[in-house]
């Protein structure tokens, strides 16, 4: 870059930026001089920045605004209490809404579960009848079983007891060749 | 005592909120005013904007300062009624209701007052030529008096993009002031 004297100068003087730092008066004094300079040395620049500076001088004139009515504010207050009690609504419908679904699945949940349980019991119920009558033939069967086998256990107890009960017939025969062992013995000697 | 207020309306208090609205009503109807152009759809669109921040106060960080908040709500307001617009405003100034906007009545220097009322004219036919977004930032800085970091918080744009925006907009009110002044010459 270069001044109209031909210097070169190290600032950008086109740019959006250095633009923009010289509205907002941001320019150091060194800058400020060389952009003085360089707008005497250029048209372009020179009318653009005299009508950025009319543009400015418009733009501090503010568009007057009317004051509100007294009303406004009552009207916007009410608004917002109707909007309010509309939003209290939908959510009390809603949560209505989400619990009912809730307790409806819980609740069909249940009663399938209850359904189950009710169908097991019920057969369990049922099904009593048939374990009760297998149980009163199986003891049926036992007894009339036992009373053949009866005699047969009787005679073996029997049998058992004049074998091993003291002084039974077992022991009198092994007293018996015990004796006669011992008398051979003494014989012998 | 500001945060007071509107902690108490986020909470629900029927006054702090009738407060809040008292208290913003006539500044959020100012940008409205500036950015439309018209007092029945600025009374409307500053009403709308005041509804949805009190119907929304519950998502307002309250340690962060209300005002860029709620002009946020209310220019986005105006942004989108400006662009549902369908039909352009009359270039002689004439708005809806049939009367003249942003004239003064009778006055007791009535040479100075056309005057005042040809810049206002300038002024309005410039900011139509204008974007939306490039128009709140014109309206933000120049006549609410708000700093970048500011208008950057109810744009949602960076500091360097408000300042650009800012620049070309200038940029293009002075090449319509540099045509008329050649066109008037």
């Amino acid at each position: 870059m270069q001044d109209k004297y031909g210097k070169p100068t190290q600032y950008d003087m086109h740019s959006d930026a250095w633009w923009i730092r010289a509205l907002d008066g941001e320019l150091s004094t060194d800058e400020h001089a060389q952009w003085e300079i360089h707008l005497d040395g250029c048209d372009e620049c020179r009318i653009q920045w005299q009508a950025l500076v009319a543009v400015d001088m418009l733009m501090q004139d503010p568009v007057p605004v009317p004051q509100l009515d007294v009303s406004f504010t009552q009207v916007t207050v009410q608004k917002i209490a109707e909007k309010q009690r509309l939003r209290r609504i939908l959510s009390f419908i809603a949560g209505t809404l989400i619990v009912s679904l809730v307790t409806l699945f819980v609740f069909s949940m249940v009663t399938s579960a209850f359904n189950s349980m009710e169908q097991g019991l019920r057969v369990a119920f049922s099904a009593r009848h048939l374990l009760f009558s297998a149980l009163m033939d199986t003891m049926v069967n036992l007894v009339v079983s036992w009373q053949a086998v009866l005699p047969i256990a009787i005679g073996g107890a029997l049998i058992a007891f004049a074998l091993l009960v003291p002084n039974g017939i077992l022991a009198a025969v092994l007293y018996t060749r015990r004796r006669r062992r011992a008398a051979v013995a003494a014989g012998q000697a | 005592m500001e945060s007071e207020f509107i902690r108490l309306a986020q909470s629900g208090n029927q006054d702090a909120v009738n407060t809040l609205v008292e208290t913003y009503q006539q500044m959020v109807f100012a940008v409205c005013y500036r950015m439309l152009n018209q007092r029945t759809e600025a009374e409307d669109a500053a009403q709308e904007a005041i509804i949805k921040a009190v119907m929304n106060l519950k998502s307002y960080d309250a340690d962060r300062p209300f005002k860029p908040w709620i002009l946020r709500i209310a220019s986005n307001e105006c942004i989108d009624r400006i662009r549902r617009r369908k039909e352009a405003l009359s270039l002689d100034g004439m708005g809806e209701d049939g009367a003249w906007e942003w004239q003064v009545g009778n006055s007791p220097n009535p040479e100075a007052e056309v005057i005042k009322d040809q810049r206002h004219e300038e002024i309005r036919q410039m900011l139509e030529t204008l974007a939306p977004i490039d128009r709140t930032v014109v309206t933000l800085f120049y006549w609410e008096g708000m700093a970048y970091t500011e208008i950057g918080e109810v744009t949602g744009l960076s500091v360097s993009a408000v300042k650009s925006r800012l620049f070309r907009a200038r940029r293009t009110m002075a090449e319509l002031l540099v045509q008329e002044e050649s066109y008037a010459g």
